[in-house]
């Protein structure tokens, strides 16, 4: 089964759930797909065993052969190509903007004179490793890191997510926004947990996460971070996409004060892991519906 | 000389737009006469890389000359490799922005 655990905005308490999550339930595999940000490591504290490169293919382009037919730079969507035929005195070239470059691979299959050929280029990170210490919940631990400069997270996301083991629960810790990295992590989840807040901006980012999950076919429910009993709007809108409000987190300074300290949410109000237990039958109760 | 001029409107008193790749009009003229077409630019909304794409066709139409306000790295390395010169307006329109241009008013602009 795979949990992911999304938001819509940022920093309403992804990490808090998804690692307070990961630490109350057994036989768990984490995966930290916030790939331009992750912290999951500060609370889970795992000792990284190995690490590899992510990152994509692109063209390069031989222009001894090429012959200027524009046939790349129209086929790429991403305007990532431009052809400049030789002028009058001087050679052609062939220029490659590599932050634009999505790895696609159509400019070299649709190449008439064969001239490119895709080579792999570094835009990231994926390490691995597990968190077993004292008597205390052991879970298998990926993370990836895209690399500071790089602006396209999704083949970073992709590569952690090749680690995926499914002989575990694996818990997906997505990256904030609705757009192709979110995507990207919660895209084969059983379920999403949104995370949201009572303020406009979690509201507003909350509505555009449940109307991407309704799209993308994942069940999804919500907690609310920080609740301080104005939560009437989002009770609102969830009873209107007939979602459930799985959790409230209060708004309490202890909380804020371990996060800030890198202590996990369930160590440091124990009282949160039955209600994590609760939330994870919830889910499974809801995805067997589904199916 | 066939210059493009990045143009807020399609005449030749409209202020020269000072974005390149997400300009409103594409003025391509004949420095001397200053005749010539005017194009919507049919590009300036999609999602990126535009400039490269615009700076692309530019070079294809055999553009000599450009004029705009600001032009980013990408867009400059296109027309930079292709020999088009780079020449930066301020507000004015496109009739003074020419004259400008050839009484050498007009500061060059690029890569570096």
């Amino acid at each position: 089964m795979i949990i992911a655990v999304a938001s819509g905005k940022g920093g309403t308490g992804k990490t808090t759930v998804a690692t307070s999550l990961a630490l109350t339930l057994e036989n768990v595999q984490f995966l930290d797909c916030d790939v331009e940000e992750p912290d999951a490591r500060i609370f889970l504290d795992p000792q990284i065993a190995g690490s590899e490169d992510a990152g994509l293919l692109m063209p390069e382009i031989d222009e001894a052969i090429c012959d200027w037919c524009g046939i790349c730079q129209e086929i790429c969507q991403f305007n990532a190509l431009a052809v400049i035929p030789p002028l009058d005195d001087g050679a052609g070239k062939v220029l490659r903007f590599d932050s634009l470059c999505h790895g696609c691979g159509a400019c070299s299959r649709l190449c008439p004179e064969r001239a490119i050929t895709e080579v792999p280029k570094k835009i990231g990170t994926v390490e691995w490793g597990i968190r077993s210490r004292d008597s205390w919940v052991e879970l298998e631990f990926v993370q990836g890191t895209l690399d500071i400069g790089q602006a396209l997270s999704p083949p970073v996301i992709e590569a952690v997510k090749r680690h995926r083991n499914p002989e575990k629960m694996v818990i997906v810790d997505a990256p904030p926004g609705t757009s192709c990295p979110v995507i990207a992590a919660v895209d084969d989840a059983d379920y999403c947990i949104l995370v949201t807040e009572p303020t406009p901006f979690g509201l507003h980012d909350l509505t555009l996460a449940i109307e991407l999950m309704e799209k993308v076919g994942i069940p999804s429910g919500v907690i609310i971070n920080r609740s301080n009993n104005r939560d009437a709007e989002i009770k609102e809108l969830c009873a209107e996409h007939d979602i459930p409000v799985l959790l409230r987190i209060p708004y309490r300074q202890e909380i804020a004060a371990a996060y800030a300290r890198g202590i996990p949410l369930i160590s440091v109000c124990p009282e949160f892991e039955e209600k994590f237990r609760a939330i994870y039958e919830t889910i499974q109760q809801s995805c067997r519906e589904v199916t | 000389m066939k210059i493009c001029i990045t143009a807020e409107g399609e005449t030749l008193d409209s202020p020269v737009d000072n974005r390149f790749g997400r300009c409103q009009y594409l003025q391509i003229l004949d420095s001397e006469t200053l005749e010539g077409t005017c194009e919507e630019n049919a590009l300036r909304d999609g999602q990126g890389g535009i400039g490269i794409q615009v700076a692309q066709d530019l070079v294809q139409q055999g553009v000599e000359t450009v004029i705009t306000g600001n032009m980013g790295p990408n867009a400059a390395e296109v027309l930079e490799i292709a020999g088009i010169p780079i020449y930066a307006a301020d507000s004015q329109t496109v009739e003074q922005a020419v004259e400008d241009l050839q009484q050498g008013h007009l500061r060059q602009i690029g890569l570096e």
